[in-house]
C-alpha cells in the first residue's frame, strides 16, 4: 500500500468507527447544555441499536429501522426526562437505572423475538449503501465516499448544525441559559422544564441513532454485547470536547484514532505492539480524559447548572 | 386520626426506609410477572420454581444448603459490592467505579494467589490485605481527584473502570501474566490457576458455598461499627449529609471523602478476590460479571445502610440462584438479566414513591416546608 492509500483508508476507518461516538456525544452535548446529565447514553444506544435491527427485520427496509431506533432512543430519553426533570430524581441514579434496564430488557427482547441471546439474524442495512454513489467512482478519494452512508453523513454535518443552533440562534441561547442558570432563564420567561424535556428527548434520539449506526450502519445485526462501552467513551469525548459540538466531533475522532491506530499497527507493524501492548492504546482515551479533567492538560468546565434539578419557585 | 398523623410525622423516615425498598421490590416482581405472562408462561409457576430453585423443595434440602448455598454465595459477593457503593454514598460520593475496583482486586488476588506459597492461614490474609490496599488505592484515586482537582467522581470512576478493563484484559492477562507463560500447553485463556493454599474451599459437601459469606458478614459488621460508632464514621456521614456544615465544624471533609473511597474500593476489591479465590480459581480471559454495577442497585434499594444493603443482597442472591431453575418451564436463564432490569425499576420507583409521598404531604399541609431527602447525594 502506498502512503496515500493508507491515509485514505485511515480516514475512511475514522469516519466509519467515529460515527457512533460523534452521534452519542452530540446527544450528551445537547442534554448537558440544558443542565441534565445523561450517563444513560450507553443504554439508549443499546435500545436504539436493537430497535433499528428490529424495524429493519419487520419491514425489510433499513430506513424504517433507523426511524424505529431513533424513536426508541427518544422514548428512553423521555423516561430519563420524566425522572430527572419532573420527579427531580437524581439524574445519575436515573441514568444508571436506564443502563441496567437496557441491559436486561434488550436481552429479553432478543430472546423473545429472535430466540437467541447471542446476535440477531442479518437484516437489510446501510452497508454498501453510500449516500453519494457517484462520488465513490472518483479515483483515490472514492473510498472515503464508499463508507459515507446516512449515519456518517449526519455525524459530520450535525456538529456544525448544532453549533450554529447553540451559539448563533436565540433558541440556542435560551437552551444554554437553562443549563447555566435556570433561575435567571425562568425569570426571563423561558420554560425551563420544557427546554430540558426537549433536550433530553433529542439526546435520547441521537443516542438511539448512534446505536442504529452500529447495528445497521456498520453491521447488519444486533449483537448482545452492543454497544460495549461506546456510550461511555462518547461521554468522555463530550467532556474532552468541553461540552461543545465541534469539540466533541474532534474528540471523537481523536478517541477513534487510538482504536484505529491499534488495528492498523496490528496489521502493518505488529512488532510495535510488542513494545506498547494493545491495552495501552485502548486505555489511552480514558487516561487522557482523567488527566484533562484533573487540569493536567487544559481545563474542562461543565455548564454551571449541569446535573442540578430545577425546582420552580424555590428560594436560593 | 390525629394520633396517626403524629405517629406518621415522628416515624415517617423509619417507615419510608422500610416501605420503599419493599414496595420497590414488589413493583419489580410485578413487572417481571407481566413479562413472563407476555411470553405465554405462567408467572405463578415461574415464581414457584424460583423459590424451589433458591431454597429447595423440602426442609432437608434447605438445610443441606445444596441450593441455598449458591444464593448465600452470590448474596455475599453482592453484599460486598453493595457495601462498597453504600460507604461512598455515606460520604456523599457516587462510586460507579465498583466494577473497576472489583477487577483490580480480582487480578491482585489471581496474581498473589498464584505466587504465594505460604500455608493457607498466612496466604489468604496476605492476599486479602493486598487486595484491600490495591483496590482501596484505586478507589481513593477517584476520591483524591475529586477533593484536590474538583473532578466529578462519576466521570473519573467511569474512566477508571475502562482503564482497568483495558490494562488488565488487553495487557496483563494476555501478556506478562498469561497462563501460557507458565504452562505453554494450557488450553484455557486467562491467568494461571491460584495455589490450593490460596483457595477458599467449599464449606460443605456438594455446595459451592465458601468463606465469602463470612467475609461479607464481617465486612457488614465492620462497616456498621465504623460508620455508627467511631469518630471517623461520624465525620464521613457528616461530610455526606452537609459538607459545608461539616467543614465549618472542623471536619476535614476531603480526608473523609478520600477515606470513604478507599474503603469503598477495598470492599469492591474483596468481592473480586472472593470470586477468584473461591469459584473462578484464575482470572479468566474476560471477567466482567457485572457485580460492581449490581452493587449500585443493592446500595440504593438497601437505602445505603449496611444492614439494609446486606439484606437486599441476600435477597437478590437467592433470586439469582433460583432464577436458573425457571428454565424448567422454558423461561430462559436470561431471566437473571431481566432481574437486573427490574432492579432498575426498584431504584427509579424508590425515587418516585418518595416524591409522591412528599407531594401528598405538601398538599395536605401546605405549611410543611421540609422536603423528604432520599439518602442519595445530589
Amino acid at each position: 500500500m502506498s502512503i496515500i492509500q493508507i491515509i485514505i483508508s485511515v480516514i475512511s476507518s475514522l469516519l466509519k468507527f467515529g460515527t457512533p461516538l460523534i452521534l452519542a456525544g452530540l446527544g450528551g452535548v445537547i442534554t448537558e447544555n440544558a443542565g441534565v446529565v445523561n450517563i444513560a447514553l450507553e443504554g439508549m444506544m443499546r435500545i436504539g441499536g436493537f430497535f433499528a435491527v428490529f424495524g429493519s427485520y419487520l419491514t425489510g427496509n433499513p430506513w424504517y429501522g433507523l426511524i424505529l431506533g431513533l424513536i426508541a432512543g427518544a422514548i428512553a430519553g423521555l423516561l430519563h426526562a420524566y425522572i430527572s426533570v419532573s420527579l427531580k430524581g437524581n439524574q445519575i441514579v436515573s441514568g444508571v437505572a436506564i443502563n441496567i434496564f437496557a441491559l436486561g430488557g434488550i436481552t429479553f427482547f432478543l430472546e423473545r423475538y429472535f430466540n437467541t441471546t447471542g446476535h440477531s439474524p442479518s437484516v437489510n442495512s446501510f452497508i454498501d449503501k453510500p449516500l453519494f454513489p457517484i462520488l465513490v467512482k472518483i479515483p483515490v478519494i472514492g473510498e472515503i465516499f464508499s463508507v459515507m452512508n446516512i449515519f456518517v453523513f449526519l455525524a459530520i454535518t450535525l456538529p456544525f448544525i448544532i453549533h450554529f443552533y447553540l451559539y448563533r440562534t436565540s433558541w440556542g441561547l435560551r437552551h444554554r441559559s437553562v443549563g447555566e442558570n435556570p433561575k435567571a432563564a425562568d425569570t426571563m420567561g423561558i420554560n425551563v422544564y420544557l427546554v430540558r424535556y426537549i433536550a433530553v428527548i433529542i439526546s435520547g434520539a441521537l443516542a438511539g441513532l448512534s446505536g442504529a449506526s452500529i447495528s445497521i450502519g456498520q453491521l447488519s445485526l444486533f449483537d448482545n454485547h452492543m454497544p460495549a462501552g461506546l456510550g461511555f467513551i462518547a461521554l468522555a469525548a463530550m467532556i474532552f470536547g468541553k461540552w461543545k459540538p465541534i469539540g466533541t466531533l474532534i474528540a471523537a475522532f481523536f478517541f477513534t484514532m487510538a482504536t484505529v491506530a491499534q488495528i492498523y499497527i496490528q496489521t502493518l507493524a505488529p512488532h510495535i505492539l510488542k513494545i506498547i501492548p494493545r491495552g495501552f492504546f485502548l486505555a489511552f482515551p480514558y487516561i487522557l480524559t482523567i488527566l484533562i479533567l484533573a487540569g493536567f492538560v487544559g481545563r474542562a468546565v461543565a455548564p454551571a447548572a449541569d446535573g442540578v434539578p430545577y425546582e420552580k419557585g424555590e428560594k436560593l | 386520626m390525629n394520633e396517626l398523623l403524629h405517629w406518621w410525622n415522628r416515624k415517617r423516615e423509619n417507615v419510608l426506609d422500610f416501605a420503599v425498598p419493599i414496595m420497590a421490590i414488589l413493583t419489580g416482581f410485578f413487572v417481571a410477572a407481566i413479562l413472563i405472562k407476555a411470553t405465554g408462561k405462567s408467572p405463578i409457576d415461574a415464581y414457584r420454581l424460583l423459590i424451589q430453585g433458591a431454597f429447595g423443595r423440602t426442609f432437608q434440602e434447605l438445610l443441606s444448603l445444596r441450593l441455598a448455598g449458591e444464593g448465600l454465595l452470590k448474596g455475599g459477593i453482592l453484599a460486598l459490592t453493595g457495601l462498597s457503593v453504600a460507604v461512598a454514598f455515606k460520604s456523599g460520593l457516587f462510586n460507579i467505579g465498583a466494577e473497576g475496583q472489583f477487577i483490580v482486586g480480582s487480578i491482585t488476588a489471581a496474581f498473589l494467589g498464584f505466587k504465594l506459597h505460604f500455608p493457607p492461614w498466612i496466604n489468604i490474609p496476605i492476599i486479602l490485605l493486598a487486595v484491600i490496599l490495591t483496590s482501596g488505592l484505586y478507589g481513593a484515586l477517584a476520591g483524591y481527584l475529586k477533593v484536590k482537582k474538583g473532578v466529578h467522581e462519576v466521570i473519573t470512576t467511569i474512566m477508571l473502570n475502562w482503564t482497568a478493563v483495558h490494562l488488565i484484559e488487553n495487557w496483563i492477562v494476555v501478556g506478562p501474566f498469561n497462563i501460557l507463560r507458565y504452562y505453554p500447553r494450557a488450553i484455557r485463556a486467562g491467568t494461571p490457576y491460584v495455589q490450593d493454599n490460596s483457595r477458599l474451599f467449599p464449606l460443605f459437601e456438594g455446595t459451592r458455598l465458601n468463606a465469602t459469606i463470612f467475609i461479607a458478614i464481617i465486612a457488614v459488621i465492620v462497616v456498621y461499627y465504623l460508620l455508627n460508632k467511631t469518630v471517623t464514621g461520624y465525620e464521613i456521614q457528616a461530610t455526606g449529609k452537609n459538607p459545608e456544615a461539616a467543614r465549618y465544624s472542623g471536619i476535614k471533609t476531603g480526608k473523609s471523602m478520600i477515606l470513604a473511597m478507599f474503603i469503598s474500593g477495598a470492599l469492591a476489591g474483596l468481592a473480586g478476590a472472593c470470586m477468584i479465590l473461591g469459584t473462578e480459581k484464575q482470572y479468566p480471559g474476560v471477567f466482567r460479571p457485572g457485580y460492581g454495577f449490581d452493587g449500585i442497585a443493592m446500595a440504593l434499594i438497601g437505602a445505603t445502610s449496611p444492614i439494609g444493603t446486606f439484606a437486599t443482597s441476600l435477597f437478590f442472591g437467592f433470586l439469582r440462584s433460583g432464577a436458573t431453575s425457571m428454565q424448567l418451564i422454558g423461561i430462559h436463564k436470561t431471566f437473571a438479566d431481566i432481574i437486573q432490569g427490574t432492579a432498575t425499576l426498584f431504584v427509579a420507583s424508590q425515587l418516585a414513591i418518595r416524591y409522591l409521598i412528599m407531594r401528598l404531604e405538601k398538599r395536605r399541609k401546605p405549611e410543611v416546608k421540609e422536603i423528604i431527602k432520599s439518602e442519595v447525594p445530589k
